[in-house]
């Protein structure tokens, strides 16, 4: 009785194990860490965050605007989509409006429209 | 004829009867053990002596003789070993018998004791000598009469257990016949039944050793009364033998009774004295069979359970009556109550005395098995030994009893179980450079033995800096196999169900790199166990760079003050005062438009952002940018450059606005004043006269008056007067620069010359040696008054006697004079003066290729504002609809509705002029362009729920920048934009130039985010049809409302003030595009 006891806690352990190393969370990139905080602003912080970050042309400040279009809040996506816009990025929001069909993504067309 | 010797040889017939004197007696019969006496008498009938006679007898089978009865004629005949010579070979010699002689031989014989019944004995004497041969007597004979008899003493029975008479056991029925008669028994039968409580052993019936149950046809045991022997002779015996089986069990005591009977055809059948045996039986216990027994006996681990098993076998022959058992458990073995069974049925539980258990009767060969269970408790010494012990107790006989043992080897040993051992974190996963790590170890040897030699091992990150290891508050010392990387505690025995605890403590080192996981593990070892892993604990660093204003800045360089064309060096200084490295530092200069970043040092430049790369906690990087002032721009009006700071991984930081302040001033210093000719004149000669004046200073003259004091030598030809080759008119009959104002020169940008050229003549009257010389006077900015002097023009005067004039027909009393309106000359390379550098100045970046002119008022109108610029004439703005942009337009004023005047800054920005006046605007398009990125930002903002409006969603520094030099721009501006050629839809305006530099005076003093600027702008909306109009002046009314409001009641306004009117008003505007459209 003693050993199969101990042989299931051995199988429960190497479970949880395995478990673990699957499920444990990996290092971060510094972009990665980025968009961490992004997500932790409000939406008129993350409003003014896309307005800033815009200007800058490196890859990490472009992939947070591109993942800023998947916003919940449709403001911020919207902000996105205008500061693609305005540098001259269509492919990716193009492509994001693209993958994304409907109300949304028509909201946003007429609203670059309008600021066009 | 046979001799003597021969005769009575076994086997050899008898003698013929020739003498008849043998006479015997009994004379018939004889029986065992009488006596036979036979004489025999004879007589020498002849002759002659007999010589040499002897005399010989027979010994028939059966007789023998008796000893001393030989007699010779009544003389014993023997010799001294009682052998009897008449029984030899050669017989008696009876020495030599005469004639009638008579000689009488007597024997006697003893008839054997044994003779068979019937048996013939004949007896005959015989005589010979040396004269006669042999002679044989008579032969007598007897008839032997006997009988056996096998009723004896001898003939017995008996039965005896081989060892002792204990049921199981075999005995042996021993059957002894014995013929004490004298004949030979026949067909001895004898019936011996087997003894009640045995059975007969098959094949163990003997008789004299021999087997007859082959003779006999069947088993002993079936056969009753079989002739155990044929014949049994005469004093023999025979013994009868078999064994039988003593029942088992059978009770202590039992009478084994064995009988016989006997017979044989001789003697009729009798019974033997019956033999008995007593039973020998008992309960016994005493064997391998009863046994004590612990299940498991070894490696018995502490709380294991035992299973004590107690067989008590009966090995006796008797049933055992009230067996108990009674278990003596030692201290560490704790029966387990209920648990006990016997043959496996679950016992009665009491509570008294629960180790004594009664176990009932126990028959012979049966067994009775009682299992108690028992555990074992903890803690145990390991490899000790537990004893446990059982008495067996029965009562026959009385008061028996049995001890048994039996031991339990103890397999113990500690355990530091996963649940109860263990490394935690305490605090926080999140680990700070510089800050505290703590992890708490407990060792609980939850086992059952003591742990020795124990050593904790650590497994620390190397970086962590003062690892200690603590144990209730006192540190501990620390080993390992080095000096400098100790990792090993030396903790000693750790007790059965001992907890200890420590704490280990380590710092982390700063600057450390982020999301490193630092671990600290340990393992515990002991001599029993080995090594015990014990789950690390982890921590995640969070270490960030970082940046903040104060130590990340701008600096001026040495100037303190930037001048235009003039290189201003600004130092960039980045302190990385976080923790980790920074990758990607760069830096997003945001200069104003009046400034260039011309180099950078120290950094790489990437347009307008400086990248430093990869920056090391605590470490600074600097660079050194050089800005020029591409402009020249009013006293004190500042450069501002602003920065940026992004970097991997960490918000943006602005860091400190750097204002540099500007000092740009016009100089016109210098200068030349120059006459041709420049030496010398003769009196009435025209004198051309150049002044070339250049504005070599760094900032752009507002207002430049040159005026240059007449000189009465020289007489003005009127109309002469070009500035730059275009004629200036004359100020009445004064020369232009001759007036009270001058000539008034605008916005003459650093480098930018003007030649003022004139002619005069030289009066006639003056006389020789008369030097002449102007001096100009050059007033710019209201406060300099830069003074230029020419060359001395001396009077060359000649007498002159001469009254013919070549080419009059007649004389003239007078002079050949100048020629009027002469063509005026080029100036010459060699004319300029050498002025310093100044900053290339074209069209391109707004400035005017001239100093634009405009003829200084009469001195009758002396009462005019000096700048000249008065005018009530209004400009005129135009804003140009296509198609495409008017129904955007609409739909962005549609969308753009707001609570609040916010609204309204939309459609300022929507109708915000291309054109104003007729000249080119350079400011327009900037602003158009800002306050579409502003205002567009805002409409986004705007449509969050809740959004409270900030001052930089109104205004910002670079808006307000360009906004002043729209302001100034279309303050100066005249006349009426042209018309847009595409456009379908033109809405013009008009406004007051004038209103609109008042306004642009108030801009340096007012506040970002209030309502000047938009006043401003405002002015410039299109006024043309009615609708417009109404708006504008509404517009205006509403915003002018706000002069003195503060930028909270402006931006509060802007986003709660509602205004009926001026929104009705916009939406009459807009119905009215619509069906312009």
């Amino acid at each position: 009785m003693l050993a199969v006891t101990l042989v299931l806690v051995v199988f429960i352990v190497a479970l949880a194990t395995v478990g673990y190393a699957l499920v444990r969370p990996r290092r971060k990139s510094d972009a990665d860490l980025l968009i961490d905080e992004f997500g932790n602003l409000s939406n008129a912080e993350r409003c003014e965050f896309i307005f800033a970050v815009a200007t800058l042309d490196d890859p990490s400040s472009l992939r947070l605007v591109e993942r800023a279009l998947d916003d919940p809040c449709e403001a911020v996506a919207l902000a996105a989509a205008h500061a693609l816009t305005t540098a001259g990025r269509t492919a990716p929001l193009e492509r994001f409006l693209s993958e994304h069909p409907g109300g949304r993504a028509e909201s946003i067309t007429a609203s670059l429209e309008l600021l066009a | 004829m046979r001799p003597l010797s021969e005769v009575f040889a076994p086997g050899a017939p008898t003698l013929p009867e020739r003498l008849r004197t043998l006479v015997v007696s009994p004379e018939r019969e004889l029986e065992p053990g009488m006596t036979v006496r036979a004489a025999f008498t004879f007589r020498n009938h002849g002759g002659a002596p007999a010589t040499g006679v002897q005399i010989r007898f027979n010994v028939p089978d059966g007789l023998v003789y008796l000893v001393g009865s030989g007699l010779l004629d009544g003389n014993e005949l023997d010799d001294e070993l009682g052998n009897s010579p008449l029984l030899s070979r050669a017989g008696a010699h009876v020495g030599d018998v005469l004639p009638n002689e008579e000689r009488r031989i007597e024997i006697a014989y003893s008839v054997a004791g044994a003779i068979e019944n019937g048996t013939t004995v004949e007896l005959q004497a015989a005589v010979a000598s040396f004269e006669l041969p042999c002679v044989g007597s008579n032969v007598v004979r007897l008839v032997a009469r006997s009988k056996p008899q096998l009723a004896n003493a001898l003939t017995c029975i008996s039965i005896e257990a081989a060892r002792d008479a204990v049921p199981g056991s075999q005995a042996q029925v021993t059957i002894r016949i014995h013929n004490a008669g004298e004949s030979t028994a026949r067909d001895v039968v004898v019936v011996s039944p087997i003894p009640e409580y045995t059975s007969y052993v098959a094949g163990s019936a003997r008789v004299n050793g021999r087997e007859i149950e082959r003779e006999l046809g069947a088993s002993f045991d079936h056969v009753y009364a079989p002739v155990v022997l044929r014949s049994l002779p005469a004093r023999a015996s025979a013994t009868l033998v078999y064994r039988v089986a003593i029942d088992a069990p059978l009770p202590g005591g039992t009478q084994i009774v064995a009988r016989a009977d006997a017979a044989s055809q001789e003697t009729p059948a009798f019974s033997l004295d019956p033999a008995s045996l007593t039973v020998l039986s008992a309960p016994g216990f005493g064997d391998e069979r009863t046994s004590f027994s612990a299940d498991p006996a070894h490696g018995v681990r502490p709380g294991q359970r035992v299973r004590l098993t107690l067989t008590a076998f009966n090995a006796g022959s008797a049933a055992a009556q009230r067996v108990s058992a009674r278990l003596e458990l030692p201290e560490h073995l704790f029966v387990v109550r209920g648990a006990a069974t016997i043959d496996g049925r679950p016992l009665r539980e009491r509570r008294k005395d629960p180790l004594r258990f009664q176990l009932g009767p126990i028959d012979a060969d049966q067994c009775v098995t009682l299992c108690v269970d028992c555990v074992l408790t903890s803690p145990l010494v390991d490899k000790s030994v537990v004893s446990a012990a059982a008495v067996l107790d029965w009562d026959d006989p009385p008061a028996s009893s049995r001890r048994l043992e039996c031991d339990v080897q103890v397999r113990s040993e500690p355990a530091f179980s996963a649940r109860r051992n263990g490394l935690t974190r305490a605090g926080s996963a999140i680990a700070v450079p510089g800050g505290a790590l703590e992890a708490a170890i407990v060792l609980e040897n939850d086992g059952s033995a003591d742990a020795n030699d124990g050593v904790l091992r650590l497994h620390i990150e190397p970086a962590l800096d003062d690892v200690a290891v603590f144990e209730s508050g006192r540190r501990l010392a620390l080993e390992g196999r080095s000096a400098d990387s100790p990792d090993t505690v030396e903790l000693g025995t750790l007790e059965a169900y001992e907890t200890r605890r420590l704490t280990i403590r380590a710092r982390v080192p700063s600057p450390f790199a982020n999301a490193r996981e630092l671990r600290i593990g340990a393992s515990l070892h002991t001599r029993e166990l080995g090594e015990t892993q014990l789950p690390d604990a982890l921590w995640r660093v969070d270490s960030h760079p970082a940046f903040d204003r104060e130590t990340s800045r701008l600096e001026l360089g040495a100037q303190s003050v930037l001048r235009p064309n003039q290189l201003a060096d600004v130092d960039v200084i980045v302190t990385n005062v976080g923790t980790d490295s920074a990758h990607n530092v760069s830096l997003r200069c945001y200069i104003s438009p009046e400034a260039r970043l011309e180099s950078v040092d120290g950094a790489t430049r990437e347009k307008s952002s400086l990248l430093f790369g990869e920056l090391a906690p605590a470490a600074h990087a600097r660079a050194r940018l050089g800005l020029r002032l591409l402009r020249g721009l009013a006293k004190d009006w500042p450069v501002t450059v602003d920065g940026l700071l992004t970097a991997d991984g960490m918000l943006p930081v602005p860091l400190e606005r750097l204002i540099i302040a500007t000092n740009a001033e016009p100089d016109f210093s210098t200068g030349s004043f120059q006459s041709e000719p420049a030496d010398t004149v003769d009196p009435g000669e025209t004198v051309e006269w150049f002044l070339h004046v250049r504005n070599g200073g760094d900032g752009t003259a507002r207002i430049a008056q040159i005026t240059i004091v007449g000189s009465e030598s020289l007489i003005y030809v009127p109309n002469s007067t070009t500035v730059n080759d275009v004629p200036i008119r004359d100020s009445g009959a004064l020369p232009p620069f001759a007036g009270s104002r001058g000539i008034v020169l605008n916005d003459v940008d650093p480098g930018v010359e003007a030649t003022i050229r004139w002619r005069s003549v030289v009066h006639n009257a003056l006389p020789a040696g008369t030097s002449i010389a102007h001096v100009a006077h050059i007033r710019y900015d209201g406060e300099r008054d830069d003074e230029i002097v020419s060359a001395e023009l001396r009077i060359r005067a000649t007498p002159i006697f001469a009254n013919a004039i070549p080419g009059l027909p007649f004389g003239l009393d007078g002079m050949l004079g100048p020629a009027l309106a002469a063509r005026p000359r080029a100036l010459s390379e060699d004319r300029f003066l050498q002025l310093p550098p100044a900053t290339p100045v074209s069209e391109g970046n707004g400035s005017h290729p001239l100093a634009q002119l405009s003829a200084a008022p009469d001195d009758d109108v002396e009462d005019a504002p000096p700048e000249g610029f008065e005018t009530t004439d209004a400009t005129g703005t135009i804003v140009a609809f296509t198609p495409d942009r008017l129904g955007r337009t609409l739909r962005l004023l549609r969308e753009a509705r707001f609570r609040g005047l916010i609204t309204h800054l939309f459609a300022v920005r929507a109708f915000l002029p291309e054109g104003v006046g007729d000249g080119r605007c350079s400011a327009l398009g900037a602003t158009r362009e800002l306050l579409r990125e502003e205002l567009d930002r805002l409409f986004i903002k705007l449509r969050l729920p809740l959004y409270v409006l900030t001052a930089r969603d109104v205004e910002t520094p670079s808006l307000r920048t360009t906004l002043e030099r729209l302001v100034q721009e279309a303050g100066a501006a005249r006349g009426v934009p042209a018309e847009a050629p595409t456009a379908e839809l033109t809405l013009r305006g008009t406004f007051d130039p004038k209103e609109l530099r008042d306004l642009g005076e108030r801009f340096a003093q007012a506040q970002l985010a209030t309502a000047l600027p938009w006043a401003a702008l405002a002015r410039l909306l299109p006024d043309e049809t009615s609708a417009c109009a109404n708006y504008r002046a509404l517009l205006l009314e509403a915003l002018d409302g706000f002069e003195d409001a503060d930028c909270n009641e402006f931006i509060d306004a802007l986003q709660h003030r509602d205004d009926s009117r001026l929104d009705a008003a916009l939406d009459a505007m807009v119905a009215s595009l619509h069906s312009m459209a």
